[in-house]
């Protein structure tokens, strides 16, 4: 029983960082722009906010609890923010090709993020591992270390305030999208930015502030991820990219609307730590390249859901009409 | 509510459709805003020009690439310059390494050239890559010690092609079916790959703890060095398929179907072709190749399976096929340049303890970025509007007043760059035109013959069902058309761009 609470949590964790990874990447597909660059987001964001957090920690003399949750915040925002800026940049204003740039963006924000990451540490005279702990205990401070609450508290209390922050972002932007003015032009742009444009709404405008805010929200993911499921520590940095992918995938997987993507990214991140705690929650002996299979299941599921949508042709859950397609209001 | 039938006559007769949404969908009373610049697409431009752009761009990144380098190492350009060639070129292993890595990422680049062109974006490579190495290896483990060389290398080929294509064929069979987006499922079938061949890596290691090279003692299903390089046979492969690839887009009737299922799918459905086949016929073809560059990592150069076999080459390969704009020679150049840094970085690398292994990320990731971003100048150009232009004469006149021979001198300097530009052009397009006419003259007997021939044999190959079928439109129609325009190609380049220039300062006026 104890195995399977922590299988649950570590997969709660886990999930959090795909959810935030996936509720980036929808709000900027809802605008019809298909940002591959993900992955490079959330390692700009995991490391921004690392960096953030260590610097402070490192150079200030005493520490302030507020600046220590806020730092990393802004920095993990932020660092995904330009990330999605610059794409916005490039396929907006230079109409670049959207599925190129996204996937320079990758390379580039995975180069930076590694690259940096390391050269933080090699700079303050660490050569491979370091910890922004005291940022990292504030972010994972929980309910339940200070409550007794059984299994349910170990189930659902044990988490840091970012998880629950995911789920009410989730619940936000669904809002967003259906009953607000703001949502309904977003979506509006991403299905037929023509007919939005004759509309009066500012097409270009729509596009690149989704981008930049869906970009930051990627990179949010990132610096939970370091922050949090690291517990401030910047060793193993290759996890972020396929988390990355992950996320895209699971945008496809939740059908663009925010609600899914939360039970969705807990279902992923729950198949992911499949081959790490079945054998214990249940006796079963697994072979040795069984966890490859498991890992392979989320994408494998998501395809299926690609067909069996396209195959029932349902209108309500299609994509953006308009995702991956530059706007030129000149072109016919 | 929206003022749409005023602003038009506000605003000048260019800038109008902008003034309306930018003024009307904020739905307060304001002075209607025109934008200080507009973008307009160019309808046609020189090679020249897009060269001169292109190389700007290159200049640029590699300013950034230095100015990255100098502020995190300290080093001089000239010492990062002589860096970065020594890690490329300073022994023969590294110019070997290269060589592989240049080779490597142009074969996936032509492969995935056929598809884009289509539009259809398979952004699957790397997938595509993995499984023709995993079937490839799959010869090698079980079959190859008990083969003659040759036989092995052809039927590691050979399932290396199919397993590409098979990778590649299910989205194109579901795109073509029932409409699946394919960037997404593409993407998708990269990661079952990988995880497919980690499964199988993990299954033949066994109890070892690593899996180590294929048949070690024997070397059987090991590519042969050519030509006195080890990597001579994949160099003399890829030459073929560039040369294969480069006339099966312009000189065949596939290479025809799929630039009008790419430009206009109505037109193809109108002319009687059947899209799904063209869809499903040309991205297995691009998974093929794909897949035979899996198979020569696991023969020529690892020797080995693991789940990193090709690395990000299937992603960088997009961008180089994407901004090389399906051009063989661009993409070499191309290929050339991002091996160069990848090789380079190396060297830099290894020279100081501020850089680790993802320099090359930044520095390719920088050059893409320039590369992508210049196509903008490529495709569109920026012109001002009239307040700026008002402005900026107002601002002229009083200088004149004030410094006549400053502005005089300016302007007869510019006029001189612009009229040596303009020669420069002329030069250029009439030493096009010469030897277009000049090969035109003594190679057209033969390179009718050949492109004849190929063409034929091709799609003889590549077409037996269609046996049965007479489509709308005819092979030698468009050949012959294709040809002929071919000699006052550039030619009417020109007169357009004349006229298109006219009647752009009309409708400014």
């Amino acid at each position: 029983m104890t195995s399977f609470v922590t299988w649950f949590a570590s997969a709660i964790v886990y999930g959090t960082v795909i959810m935030y990874g996936a509720l980036g990447e929808t709000l900027t597909q809802k605008s019809g722009q298909l940002n591959l660059g993900v992955p490079g987001m959330v390692f700009l964001g995991g490391f921004a906010g690392f960096a953030g957090a260590f610097m402070y920690e490192k150079t200030a003399a005493s520490t302030n609890e507020f600046l220590l949750v806020l730092i990393p915040l802004l920095c993990g925002f932020g660092g995904g923010a330009l990330g999605g800026l610059l794409y916005s940049f490039m396929t907006v204003v230079l109409k670049a090709n959207q599925n190129v740039t996204g996937l320079a963006l990758t390379f580039l924000g995975v180069g930076i993020g590694s690259f940096g990451g390391i050269y933080v540490l090699a700079d303050a005279g660490f050569q491979s591992f370091a910890t922004a702990s005291e940022t990292a205990k504030l972010f994972n401070w929980n309910i339940n270390a200070n409550v007794e609450a059984g299994v349910f508290g170990d189930m659902f209390l044990s988490y840091g305030f970012m998880i629950y922050a995911a789920i009410v972002l989730a619940v936000i932007l669904f809002v967003v999208f259906k009953y607000t003015r703001v949502g309904l032009n977003l979506r509006a742009v991403g299905e037929s930015p023509a007919t939005a444009d004759a509309a009066g709404i500012n097409v270009n405008r729509y596009k690149m502030v989704a981008s930049t805010i869906g970009g930051g929200i990627c990179g949010l993911g990132g610096m939970v991820y370091v922050i949090m499921y690291s517990r401030g520590g910047w060793s193993t940095v290759n996890n972020i990219e396929a988390l990355g992918w992950l996320a895209v995938a699971l945008v496809i997987f939740s059908n663009w609307k925010p609600l899914n993507a939360i039970w969705g990214s807990y279902l992923f991140a729950f198949l992911f730590w499949f081959y790490n705690y079945f054998p214990t929650v249940t006796g079963i002996v697994l072979p040795t390249y069984a966890p490859y299979l498991t890992q392979m299941l989320p994408y494998v599921v998501t395809i299926v859901i690609i067909v069996l949508f396209n195959f029932r042709k349902k209108k309500e859950n299609q994509p953006p009409a308009a995702l991956g397609l530059s706007y030129f209001r000149e072109e016919r | 509510m929206r003022k749409f039938s005023k602003a038009p006559q506000e605003a000048p007769a260019c800038a109008g459709a902008a003034a309306v949404s930018a003024g009307a969908g904020v739905g307060v009373k304001k002075q209607k805003r025109q934008p200080l610049f507009r973008i307009v697409k160019r309808n046609s431009s020189s090679i020249c020009y897009n060269t001169f752009i292109r190389l700007c761009a290159i200049g640029f990144a590699l300013l950034v690439i230095l100015l990255f380098l100098n502020g995190v190492t300290g080093y001089s350009f000239d010492r990062i310059w002589e860096l970065l060639f020594k890690g490329a070129f300073s022994t023969e292993f590294s110019v070997n390494s290269w060589l592989n890595s240049t080779v490597m990422l142009l074969i996936i680049s032509v492969a995935l050239a056929p598809a884009f062109k289509m539009k259809f974006w398979n952004i699957g490579a790397q997938g595509q890559v993995l499984m023709g190495a995993l079937l490839a290896s799959v010869v090698m483990w079980y079959f190859a010690e008990d083969m003659t060389y040759s036989g092995s290398i052809f039927l590691m080929l050979l399932f290396g092609f199919i397993a590409g294509g098979i990778w590649a064929l299910i989205p194109a069979f579901c795109k073509a079916k029932f409409g699946t987006n394919e960037t997404l499922f593409t993407l998708m079938m990269n990661y079952i790959a990988i995880q497919l061949v980690a499964c199988t890596v993990r299954i033949w290691q066994g109890d070892k703890t690593s899996l180590g090279f294929f048949n070690p003692t024997s070397e059987a299903g090991w590519l042969a060095s050519l030509f006195g390089n080890p990597y001579g046979a994949i160099i003399l492969i890829a030459a073929i398929v560039v040369v294969f690839m480069a006339i099966y887009l312009n000189h065949t009737k596939h290479g025809f179907e799929i630039a009008v299922v790419g430009d206009s799918p109505n037109t193809a459905k109108y002319a009687g072709m059947n899209t799904a086949k063209i869809v499903m016929r040309t991205v297995f073809l691009s998974g093929a190749i794909c897949g035979v560059v899996g198979m020569l990592y696991v023969s020529g150069v690892n020797h080995t399976l693991s789940a990193e076999t090709g690395g990000s080459y299937g992603f960088t390969a997009i961008i180089v096929a994407w901004t090389a704009k399906f051009n063989p020679v661009v993409m070499v150049i191309v290929s050339m340049g991002i091996a160069f840094f990848e090789r380079g970085a190396v060297g830099i690398n290894g020279s100081t303890t501020t850089l680790n292994n993802y320099t090359s990320y930044i520095l390719i990731g920088i050059l893409l970025f320039f590369l992508i971003g210049c196509e903008f100048f490529v495709n569109y150009r920026i012109v001002s509007s009239e307040k700026i232009a008002t402005a900026y004469g107002k601002f002229r006149d009083k200088l004149e007043q004030k410094v006549p021979w400053l502005v005089h001198g300016c302007a007869f300097c510019a006029r001189a760059l612009h009229n040596a530009s303009a020669a420069v052009e002329k030069f250029f397009t009439g030493v096009e035109n010469k030897v277009k006419v000049f090969g035109g003259k003594m190679g057209r007997a033969v390179l009718d013959k050949t492109v004849e021939v190929v063409d034929r044999c091709v799609s003889r190959i590549a077409l037996r069902g269609d046996k049965f079928k007479t489509p709308a439109y005819e092979r030698s129609d468009v050949g012959a058309s294709a040809l002929n325009a071919a000699d006052g190609d550039s030619n009417t380049d020109v007169k357009e761009s004349a006229e298109s220039e006219s009647e752009e300062e009309v409708r400014n006026d």
